[in-house]
């Protein structure tokens, strides 16, 4: 087992850097996309500081608090679909039969879509979303310590695993229904939407669902809300940092759970 | 060729795309299932707002659910994303049998997004509409004034539709429109009102919004449902300067860029 993960490891690695270099070589597309990217939710950045302009916070966060939590979700979002774009074409992969070619590779199929092709261009959320991060860290002039930074860094990689889950759920939800559908965007893109804001200004049936069901709201309020020095009136805070990254593991196992259900069900393109 | 055929034409192509959109049904449940929850979304943060004022930019809490309800219900009718596949047909080269076709391209192609369009106004809108009113966040305009929110619907589709056009024509040029596409896509967000209602701006983004034809597309209407405050054929008489002007450039890049065409192969 030990020896199958060290070799899994060198194999994804050596796809990563091929995908790497595959982009690397049409460098003008990438520039290019890259910016645009970045335009995209630069812009939303921009929206948010017009909306401070006329409103001083909003459910008891301030401009720069809710800044942190936008780039929290920039960053999260956009490193968990930087890891999956390996999934993009799914349904054309099973639609055409190829998934079979992903079947005999010696790897587990999963990680093998996933190394198969990695956009780096789609991290352009992320580096804006860090963008938004530092500043806002340093215009709230925290009194942080290591501890701080171990929290926030637990809270990328929570937040990470929890939207790579959701991009592996999505994809597994083509076994089913072939054709690629817009529903895990409500949770995925959603998600970075509604966690913009914190997440307690929400009604609560909308709450539970993101808190405790797809717990995008659950990884981006609570480790927010210690860092920032926040009250919590929804009461998880100080049990639920240390749940987090268990609640992201659980959720991002039951993803797994859901793809393997999907692998079962595939049958393959006749022969 | 004469201006009924080619009406005949667009209409033919428009009556097709609607066929094609109505096979693909669970992507559509499952679209409208997305599309409610940006709204509840939007609408719950914008009105966390309004705690302590009671109106931003002009418009009060109501006026802003409005705003968010119907933007969000339109957004598929007057799109700001989508592949319409001419990017595509100008690098595979399956754009010359478009060429060869003794029809105009370009209003051809506008009929068949046309049918894309109101499919999505009883898919989409509508129930999106009705999910709204349910929820609290809408609040019906006046009777009279439906008809004129009905024109500048279609005239917002119309510039849409164009915009995205455009988008792919660029790949005439730069053999690729993704970076194109992207860069509209962050502009348009942010100036066809989408994120945020325009009136939310500061003045000087008011004024770069009204040079650019984003503003066009989502907010006119949106903003003639909530109450425009400006005269009502003034706003359809600037729209259809747009869509008129868009179109006519689209022609004219069409023309220009069937000259670049490389085909491969015998």
């Amino acid at each position: 087992m030990a020896g199958d993960l060290r070799v899994w490891t060198r194999v994804y690695g050596a796809m990563l850097a091929a995908s790497v270099r595959e982009q690397m070589s049409y460098r003008g597309s990438f520039v290019f996309e890259l910016v645009g990217r970045l335009t995209v939710t630069g812009l939303e950045l921009v929206a948010l500081f017009f909306l401070f302009q006329h409103i001083e916070s909003i459910a008891g966060w301030t401009k720069w608090e809710v800044v942190y939590l936008y780039g929290m979700a920039s960053i999260c979002l956009g490193m968990g679909e930087a890891l999956t774009t390996g999934f993009d074409d799914m349904p054309e992969l099973i639609r055409s039969g190829s998934f079979d070619y992903v079947l005999v590779r010696p790897l587990p199929a999963l990680l093998f879509v996933l190394g198969r092709d990695v956009k780096l261009r789609i991290l352009g959320r992320s580096l804006q979303g860090a963008f938004a991060v530092c500043i806002s860290v340093m215009h709230l002039q925290l009194d942080w310590d290591v501890s701080h930074l171990a929290l926030l860094a637990t809270s990328v990689i929570c937040g990470v695993t929890v939207y790579a889950g959701l991009f592996v759920a999505s994809a597994a939800q083509c076994f089913w229904t072939v054709e690629s559908t817009e529903m895990f965007n409500a949770f995925t893109y959603g998600g970075a939407q509604m966690t913009e804001y914190p997440v307690s200004l929400y009604p609560g049936w909308l709450r539970s669902i993101f808190l405790y069901v797809v717990p995008v709201g659950f990884v981006s309020y609570v480790p927010a809300v210690a860092l920032l020095g926040k009250t919590d009136p929804l009461g998880l805070s100080p049990w639920g940092v240390w749940a987090t990254p268990l609640v992201a593991g659980t959720f991002l196992g039951a993803c797994l759970f859901f793809w393997r259900l999907g692998m079962r069900r595939y049958e393959g393109a006749g022969g | 060729m004469d201006g009924l055929s080619v009406a005949t034409n667009a209409w033919a192509h428009a009556r097709i795309a609607l066929q094609r959109q109505l096979v693909y049904r669970f992507s559509n449940w499952s679209g409208l299932f997305t599309n409610c929850f940006f709204l509840y979304f939007r609408a719950y943060a914008l009105r966390a707002c309004f705690e302590h004022r009671i109106a931003i930019g002009g418009l009060d809490a109501d006026q802003t659910v409005t705003y968010v309800t119907v933007s969000q219900a339109f957004l598929m009718v007057i799109p700001a994303w989508g592949k319409v596949g001419v990017g595509d047909a100008v690098r595979s080269g399956q754009i010359v049998i478009d060429l060869a076709r003794p029809v105009d391209f370009v209003s051809c192609h506008l009929g068949g997004r046309f049918g894309v369009s109101a499919y999505y106004v009883v898919a989409r809108a509508l129930p999106l509409l009705a999910v709204g009113a349910l929820a609290g966040f809408l609040v019906l305009p006046p009777l009279g004034e439906l008809p004129v929110f009905v024109i500048s619907v279609v005239l917002a589709a119309w510039i849409a539709h164009v915009i995205l056009l455009l988008i792919e024509l660029s790949s005439f040029w730069l053999g690729s429109e993704q970076g194109v596409r992207w860069l509209v896509l962050g502009f348009s967000g942010l100036f066809s009102g989408l994120i945020l209602p325009i009136d939310f701006f500061p003045q000087w983004a008011r004024t770069i919004s009204r040079f650019l034809p984003f503003e066009q597309t989502l907010y006119t209407p949106t903003r003639i449902w909530i109450g425009a405050g400006e005269s009502l054929w003034l706003l359809l008489g600037v729209q259809l300067l747009w869509a008129v002007f868009l179109t006519l450039l689209a022609q004219v890049l069409f023309h220009a860029g069937r000259r670049e065409v490389l085909v491969h192969g015998g």
